[in-house]
């Protein structure tokens, strides 16, 4: 795997990570092991972001001895350092340890109510530990002084739907469409919420967010078919007028061969592909 | 219907169940079991497992057109959809079905003459697949109990493979739908996953 230009690429790809939050600890603790153990002195003050990367990837990954290494370089060159202290507290978390860890979390925000990794690692525990009560309580508290956090309002209506609390789901979504109105995912995200709970006047909601994600992207596949199967589900109801059945029939039929076509797209001879014409079809009838 | 039909799961859907699992192991994830019933409904075999999501789950839209789709597949197969699976996010307790695993495995079992219910014990799920990590409930009078009739079959063989695909990191191939619907050329179906495990058998 070694080679010149290759501790390049990792440190790149390492960095879209973070960019991107994603979590994808696998391959962050591959890449970040052979980086720190073979081209640490080429990483520059980016080591600092880097070990704290890898550090919770290891947490995650159980490799217990590559966290240590990551947290001690961090002790060193940060001490006393508010940041450290959570990741030692997230290392306790990953112990199963929550007691201890939601100690250290309380003793920050009694020394800083704005600190808010730790108030969020809170939220964090009360999930993992399955109180889910206790997790929309904090979160609500949080969001009432920090609203235009994203990632809040999005963990808010995850943890709504959970308790099947599909409308306050639904204004978390709407909250977010508010800040972001160009955002395709929150409006496909919305409009699956108000499709799951179901009645006429959901669904139409339903398929207007489908169709509004549509617009701002065309290639969003979920938000296609959603759209296909709102426009279905009205057609079947008896309560709608003659001029929305029609309308719906139009939306369907518009939505199946979208559908169809994008999968013609790949020539594809799945026979899961194969049938799915005929599975459009019997879902307008 | 027969709440004493006797499940057992061939090693194909073991390992995609566990494989599935392993590839995102922070999220919960779902999926369905192909099968046949046999002996006038009192055998099932679940011979293949379609995974489903890791992300979204407890809503309705794209479950409903993945399970018409996977229905048509079955049928393509000369089989039915015969159970559900789904693995937790938490490590305690994760064995025990929640609401929405009760939805799902009620609505399947309306359409179908049989659904088993199986979620997968996180504790038991490691690198080394000692052991059998399912955990199955039937339907008796429309409640999911633990279903003693289950079997996994072959298991110390299963249990091999599985560690060996493990080892390999075959769950990186492993696509389920929601993979599908990131990009549509994203095989649900596996035909390269199911090699590489009869390959490793």
């Amino acid at each position: 795997m070694a080679g010149a230009t290759d501790w390049r690429s990792a440190v790149e790809t390492l960095k879209q990570y973070r960019e991107d939050n994603v979590r994808a600890s696998e391959d962050i603790v591959e890449l970040g092991e052979h980086l720190i153990t073979n081209y640490r002195s080429k990483l520059g003050s980016e080591i600092w972001n880097i070990y704290e990367q890898i550090y919770i990837a290891a947490l995650d990954c159980g490799r217990e001895e590559l966290a240590d290494v990551c947290i001690e370089a961090l002790r060193q060159q940060f001490p006393k350092s508010g940041r450290v202290y959570k990741l030692e507290a997230m290392g306790l978390e990953a112990m199963g340890n929550f007691k201890e860890a939601k100690e250290v979390y309380l003793k920050s925000l009694s020394h800083d109510k704005t600190n808010v990794g730790a108030r969020k690692r809170l939220v964090a525990i009360y999930k993992a530990v399955g109180d889910h009560t206790s997790a929309i309580a904090h979160l609500n508290h949080y969001l009432e002084y920090f609203m235009t956090d994203q990632e809040a309002w999005m963990e808010l209506c995850e943890l709504y739907i959970k308790i099947m609390d599909y409308s306050k789901a639904a204004f978390c979504m709407e909250e977010l469409i508010l800040t972001s109105p160009y955002n395709h995912y929150y409006y496909q995200r919305c409009a699956e919420i108000y499709y799951t709970m179901n009645g006429i006047e959901n669904l139409e909601s339903a398929r207007k967010y489908f169709a509004q994600s549509l617009q701002l992207n065309s290639k969003n596949m979920r938000s296609l078919y959603g759209f296909f199967m709102a426009a279905s589900q009205l057609l079947q109801s008896q309560k709608i007028s003659s001029k929305s059945k029609k309308d719906n029939s139009r939306y369907a039929t518009w939505a199946s061969a979208q559908i169809m076509e994008r999968y013609q797209e790949f020539k594809s001879s799945s026979v899961a592909i194969e049938n799915l014409g005929t599975i459009l079809d019997s879902l307008t009838l | 219907m027969a709440s004493t039909t006797k499940i057992t799961v061939k090693p194909r859907s073991y390992a995609k169940i566990l494989l599935h699992a392993a590839k995102y192991p922070h999220c919960k994830v779902d999926g369905l079991l192909i099968g046949k019933l046999s002996n006038n409904g009192r055998d099932a075999l679940a011979t293949d497992a379609v995974p489903l999501f890791h992300l979204g789950h407890g809503l309705t839209p794209m479950l409903e057109m993945a399970l018409s789709q996977i229905e048509a597949y079955a049928e393509s197969q000369k089989s039915s959809i015969v159970g559900y699976y789904q693995a937790n996010e938490q490590l305690s307790e994760s064995h025990t079905p929640d609401a929405f695993a009760i939805k799902i495995a009620d609505k399947i079992l309306s359409c179908n003459k049989f659904c088993s219910l199986i979620m997968v014990d996180n504790r038991k799920v490691s690198l080394s697949c000692k052991n059998d990590a399912l955990v199955c409930y039937a339907n008796a009078e429309g409640k999911w109990k633990q279903d003693t009739q289950y079997s996994l079959e072959h298991s110390e063989e299963t249990l091999s493979t599985l560690a060996k695909l493990m080892t390999n990191k075959a769950y990186k191939n492993l696509n389920d739908f929601d993979n599908h619907l990131d990009d549509i050329s994203a095989d649900w179906t596996n035909v390269k996953v199911n090699k590489l495990i009869a390959e490793a058998h």
